[in-house]
Parts: structure tokens; sequence; C-alpha cells
């Protein structure tokens, strides 16, 4: 009798186990491919009182036949709806696209200018919150323009635009140290502290706008609509304060140590033009205080070049000549960042340099004293920049062209 | 009935366990909060208070071998005022247990698992810790052995994948706002460790001496392992970041990339957290029940496994009401409740047992 109980017990036990099995594997809220519409990129615009949204969600069955070019549709679509919180425009998204949309894969957010002029936050409390969102999506700004505008634009090389956008962030960051890869967290972090302000790329549509959004644009050698980035947009905390062109741009990313590689030109010695290119740069901000405990700082850089192009007659076997360029370099390096540094704070008074950090780090005492006045106290702060240029190599010929052909 | 024991390594993996569970969560937002850049300072002196607080627990113990905490209680205070304090402990356990699954829960189905209802997610749990508890503590005991070398390795996996993202800046100036935020975050945290959990445990130890070290260690190297997260949440996502997170080590987890190539990984990372919440409940549970019969006489235990499942979970449907308010509570209320059964009344019990044996002897 006991030994049945215990079969039966035994029996029941491993049908609760079946059964368990059954239930526990599946996903409470599964959502296969088909049923998602993965947003690529995201544009957000304020208009008077609402919040348009646009997504550009990939096709996924147009974006396998890029490699034949026979596909005739475009491998995105971008969808606009606006609502009072960003959340609830996505929501009505519901009410055009068929599919629910998924964010856990943006690559890129664009702000409209507007909305950037009118203040951010509100928007990053939603990017912040929600948990499909990452944080390692990059930023932009659409300068002068609407954030949708960037999204229309189909672009040639990239077959889905916002990986374009996101290629193109990750290069020019390395290659060109004009635009920026910001993220959100970073974004927040330097919007948040007292001491530092953040800074944004700004991206731009080159050419006429209604001929991007269409196919044909893709058709082209010579593309009728194009996407620039356009130098850095500087904020005080959460708005758009006003907009650096390419050497500010490229200034700030030196002193905030965001170049890898860029490239230059100095005047020669016997006239001329000497190319170099910066391989490696370094910079820290040292503080100072000086008179009447004002602070002062100096943006110390050290550089590693390669000069890539002397258009010009000058000697290069000499070891004179050359560490005349490279004092050359300095000099030039010095007065341009420090004008281009100066020209910033003045002209818009928004500490993007993280100088105020820096000031926090080394002299606390004196912060707390600063603090709450950072932006009228920064105006008056003298900066200055101190490079220390190494020139590496000269490249695969010693002499330059031009003197070699005068010689012979 | 031949009573269960449990192995010296056994014991430091449990008390390890203890530790990490769930505070690996949530500790580095409050530190942040209050002791800003200094967070990971806060939190050495919170491991300091909280050896501290083994060592009184290991006096108790010495002063009476072989006997668990509600044993003691009986012991030091006699029958009927031990039964009295043993109740109100086994309250402050209901009370904790409840709060952490609710917290887990909330975790789950706010980062991870939107669609799901939060009570299915914590009903699992409480299955688990259920069948944990039917087959006994050594069962556990050998769960954590097993389990042991996968928290080490998520976890060095997630400090040295984050290595990459650290700015070295983000921790500095050190002691900005001076010494008090540094004092009153880490007394805060210390609180949370609730170490006591293990007087229950103790007497299973066969090799005494050995048992007092891997208590000392177990606890130390949890909170050691909490203290480099909390550095690791300062240096990569920053004070103003960390302090807003519900859950800090998850958005940490999150921002792991690897050469664009290892990413996404926090779906695994989350083991972490689960393994060794699911230890700490575990043993909050045993504790609960052992308690139960200690203080009623009862002869078994298993009777009352269910029925205490239920009441857990009651209470965290009743406690957890949301993060909000648990996170006002815990600041008003949960530190002196906690202080009391950490740290004050085991002290007293201590002096009083010191006393009362000398008394004795004379």
């Amino acid at each position: 009798m006991l030994c049945t109980k215990q079969k039966v017990s035994h029996i029941s036990f491993l049908l609760l186990l079946v059964i368990l099995l059954a239930i526990l594997p599946g996903c409470w809220s599964k959502k296969e491919l088909n049923e998602l519409a993965i947003v690529m990129a995201m544009g957000i615009d304020y208009d008077d009182s609402d919040y348009e949204v646009s997504i550009q969600v990939m096709k996924s069955s147009e974006v396998g036949k890029s490699e034949g070019g026979s596909s005739d549709g475009a491998p995105v679509i971008t969808y606009r709806t606006s609502g009072k919180t960003i959340p609830e425009a996505l929501q009505r998204m519901l009410s055009v696209a068929p599919r629910v949309p998924y964010l856990s894969h943006i690559r890129v957010l664009i702000f409209g200018e507007s909305l950037a002029r009118s203040g951010v936050s509100d928007a990053l409390d939603f990017l912040s919150r929600n948990q499909q969102l990452r944080t390692d999506f990059f930023m932009l700004v659409s300068k002068g323009g609407k954030a949708s505008e960037i999204l229309d634009v189909v672009t040639s090389f990239e077959n889905i635009p916002a990986n374009s956008l996101y290629s193109s962030i990750l290069l020019s960051e390395k290659k060109w140290a004009v635009t920026g890869r910001v993220t959100l967290q970073q974004f927040i972090t330097q919007m948040e502290r007292r001491g530092s302000n953040p800074v944004l790329p700004g991206v731009q549509v080159v050419g006429n706008k209604k001929e991007g959004e269409s196919h044909e644009n893709k058709k082209r050698v010579v593309p009728m609509t194009l996407l620039k980035h356009v130098g850095l947009a500087v904020f005080n905390r959460d708005r758009l304060v006003g907009w650096l062109g390419e050497p500010l741009s490229k200034s700030t990313n030196y002193a905030l140590n965001e170049v890898n590689t860029t490239s230059g030109y100095i005047e020669g010695p016997e006239g001329g033009i000497v190319g170099f290119e910066v391989r490696r740069t370094e910079s820290d901000i040292k503080v100072k205080l000086g008179e009447d405990n004002v602070p002062e700082f100096t943006v110390k850089m050290t550089m590693e070049t390669d000069l890539n192009s002397v258009q010009s007659t000058v000697d290069l076997q000499k070891s004179d000549t050359v560490e005349w360029i490279n004092r050359k370099i300095e000099q030039k390096v010095d007065s341009y960042v420090t004008r281009d540094l100066r020209i910033i704070q003045e002209k818009y008074g928004t500490d993007v340099f993280g100088f105020g950090e820096a000031l926090h780090r080394k002299y606390p005492k004196l912060w707390k004293k600063l603090r709450d006045h950072w932006d009228e106290q920064f105006k008056q702060c003298k900066i200055t920049v101190k490079s220390k240029v190494a020139i590496r190599r000269i490249g695969s010929i010693v002499q330059p062209v031009k003197r070699e052909m005068n010689e012979q | 009935m031949k009573t269960p024991s449990i192995t010296t390594v056994q014991f430091f993996i449990l008390t390890f366990g203890l530790t990490m569970g769930t505070s690996i969560l949530v500790t580095p937002s409050g530190l942040a909060g209050i002791a800003r850049e200094d967070a990971w300072i806060a939190d050495l002196l919170s491991t300091a208070i909280n050896l501290f607080m083994v060592c009184i627990y290991i006096v108790l113990a010495r002063l009476y071998p072989g006997s668990n905490l509600f044993e003691i209680f009986e012991n030091i205070l006699g029958k009927w005022c031990g039964k009295v304090l043993s109740l109100l402990y086994l309250f402050y356990i209901l009370i904790l247990t409840g709060t952490l699954l609710g917290n887990l829960g909330f975790f789950l189905t706010s980062e991870m698992m939107p669609e799901t209802p939060i009570e299915a997610t914590q009903i699992l749990f409480l299955i688990a810790a259920v069948v944990c508890a039917r087959l006994g503590i050594v069962v556990l005991a050998r769960v954590g052995e097993l389990v042991f070398p996968f928290i080490i390795v998520l976890f060095l996996v997630l400090v040295l994948t984050l290595i990459p993202q650290i700015h070295l800046d983000f921790i500095l100036p050190i002691f900005d706002d001076g010494i008090a935020p540094i004092i009153k975050a880490g007394s805060h945290a210390a609180v949370f460790q609730e170490l006591i959990i293990m007087m229950v445990f103790i007497p299973l130890v066969q090799e005494k001496k050995k048992g007092e070290r891997a208590f000392l260690g177990g606890a130390l190297l949890g909170e050691l392992f909490l203290t480099l997260l909390v550095l690791l949440s300062v240096l990569v996502l920053g004070i103003e970041q960390t302090e807003n997170n519900s859950f800090p080590a998850y958005a940490l987890a999150k921002t792991i990339n690897v050469g664009n190539f290892l990413q996404r990984v926090e779906g695994i990372l989350v083991m972490i957290w689960i393994l060794t919440f699911f230890i700490k409940i575990s043993l909050l549970f045993f504790s609960m029940l052992k308690g139960m019969r200690i203080v009623f006489g009862l002869k078994e235990e298993g009777a009352l496994i269910n029925t205490f499942s239920v009441l857990i979970i009651l209470v965290a449907w009743e406690t957890y009401i949301n993060s909000v308010y648990v996170g006002e509570i815990i600041q008003k209320v949960w530190f002196s409740y906690a202080l009391l059964h950490l740290i004050v009344v085991p002290f007293l019990l201590c002096l009083t047992g010191i006393i009362k044996r000398k008394l004795l002897r004379k």
C-alpha cells in the first residue's frame, strides 16, 4: 500500500515537471523578428506644444537584396507622428506602422534645432527612463532644420541612412576631428555637472530636399542630396546656444582630448606650404590660480605628427629644417587653438571644455564658491594652450619633389 | 535524525552569497547619492563596520558554542524573553525577505521583462527557495559550491570588460565634502548586510575556528566585490547617473562594449544577481523556519514551508508597492530598525552574556 502511494506521488511529481517544462521555457513577452519594426534612427522635433517623433525603420526584406541592386523599394521607411510626450507619439506610430517599433538598436538620435534651442532635458528623460533604449547610440542636431528632414534622405553609399550617419560619425571622429561622437551617457554627465557643458555634432541636408527623399537619389553618380556633418553645436546645460564652424570645432576637440588624427598645414620657411598629419594627441587641462584667486587654465597637448605633403622646396635632409617645422607647428597650434577657445569663451560663455570640472578636481574649496556663478566666472578666466609637437615620420620620400625638380 | 553539517568552504560561500545578494543591484546609487565621488571609500568604511559586526557575532557564538541565534537568545535572556526577541527577529527577517523578493521582481520586470507580471517572477523565485527548503541546508550549501565559480567568473567578466570605459577623473576630488558624508553613507550601507543570519547556520560548521574565519572571509570578499562595483559605477557612469539609476549595476552591465563585438551581455551578467539572490533568499527562508521551530518547540519545520512561502509572497506584494515608496521607507525607517537588529541588540546581548558568564564563575 505504502509502495503504491509513493509511486503515485512520484508519477504526479513527474507530471508536474512536464507541465512546468511546458510553461516555463516559453517567453512571456516573446516577439519574433517579423513582428518588430527595428528602429535604426529616431528624430525628435518640438513644435509649439507637441513632440514630433520620426523613426527610421529598417525594411528587412529590402536590405538583403542590396548586393544585386535589383531592389525597387527603399531599404527603410520613415514614420512620423506627434504627441504630448515622446512615448505617446511612439504609440501613435502604430496607427501607421504595421509592427511595434523596437528601440534597442537605434544607432543615431537626431534633435531638431528648435528643440535643441528650447532645451532637450525633457526628451533626455524619456531616453534614459525607457528600458529598451541603450546608451550606445550617437546623438546629433539637425542644423537649421528639423530632425525629420535628415531621416528623409536616401543615402547611396550605405543602404541604410542611419548606418551612413553612424559610420560617418565613427570615421570623422577618428580621422577628421571636426565632428564628435557623443553618447547619451556622456551628454547627461556633461550637462548635469556644473563645471562642464555638452556639445553635439551637427548634421545638415545639402542639396535638394525633395529629390533626396526619392529612391532616384541612389541611382545617380553625383547624388542630388547628401547628408553633411557640420561642426559642433554648443550647449549651455540643455539648450543649444550656438554653432561652431570647422576650425572652432577642431580646437574644441583638441581641448576635449577627442582628436585622434587630423591634418593641417603651415607656411614653409622659403614660401610654399608644408602639410602635416596629426597622428596621436593627448591633451590635459592644468589649473593655476592667478591674482585674486582667478583660475587660469592651460591646455597641455602633446602631439605626434607626420609630414604628409611638402609643397615647397625646403631641404628635408637637414634636421634643422625639421626642427624649424616642428616649432612652427607648435606655434601655429598654440596660437590658433588659444584664439579659438577664447572666441568660444567670449561669444558663448559656456564651458564646453570641462574647465570647471578640472578646477573642481584641483581646488574643491574654491570651486564651492564659484560653482553657482561659473558661467560668468568662466568668461573672465585666462586660457592658454601649450603644445608639444614631435615630428616622427616624413613619408616615403625624403626631399620635396619640387626641390628635386629644380635641382636637376 | 543526524544533524546536518556543512563544510567551512560552503559556509564561506554562503556568507559571500548573503553579502552580495541584491546589494549588488542597489548599493551604488545610495552611496553615490550621499558620498558623491567618495562612494567607494564609504563602501570600504561599510566593510569595516560589517567586519566589526561579524566580530560581535563571533563573540556571541563563542559564548554559546553549538547554539544558533535563537537558542542563544533563550540562553541569555531566559526562555520567555528569548522567545519574544526571537519573534521580533523573525518579523524582521520576514519583512526583509518580502522586500527583497519585491525588489527582485521590480528589477526583472522594469529592466528585462516588462510584459511579464511581477507576481510570476516572484513566485518562480519563491518556488526555487521552497524546493531548496524542502531539501535542506546541505543541498543549498552544495548548490552554493556549484555556482560560486560562475559568480566569480561572471563578476570578473563584468569588471574586466568595463576597464576600457573608465574615466579616472570621475572619482576626483577625493574628500570633496569632508568626512561626514562618507560616514553617513558608509553606515547606511552597512546595515543592509544582514550577516546576523549566518548565526543561524554557524553551529552547523564542524570546525569552529575555521568556521569563524570563513565567516569573516566570506563577508570580506563579498564586501570587497561590492566596493569594486561601486568604484566601477562611479568611474564608468559618473556620480550623476549612478545616483539617479534605479539599478546602477545593470546600467553598468549595459555599457559593456569591447571593440563593438562583445556587447549587449547584460542578459548573461544578470546571472550574478540571480544566483546570489537565490542564495540570500534561501538562507533567509531557512533561518525563518528554524526560528519558528525553536520558538514554538516544533519537531519538524516541513509543515511550515508552504505556509511561510505564501506569507512571504504576500509581504512582498504588500511592502513593495513601488520603488519610490520603498526608497522612502529605507531612508526614514529601515536604517534605525536594521541597526537595532544588526548591531545594538547583538552588542547588548554580548555584554550581558559576558557579564552573566563572569557572575556564574564567581
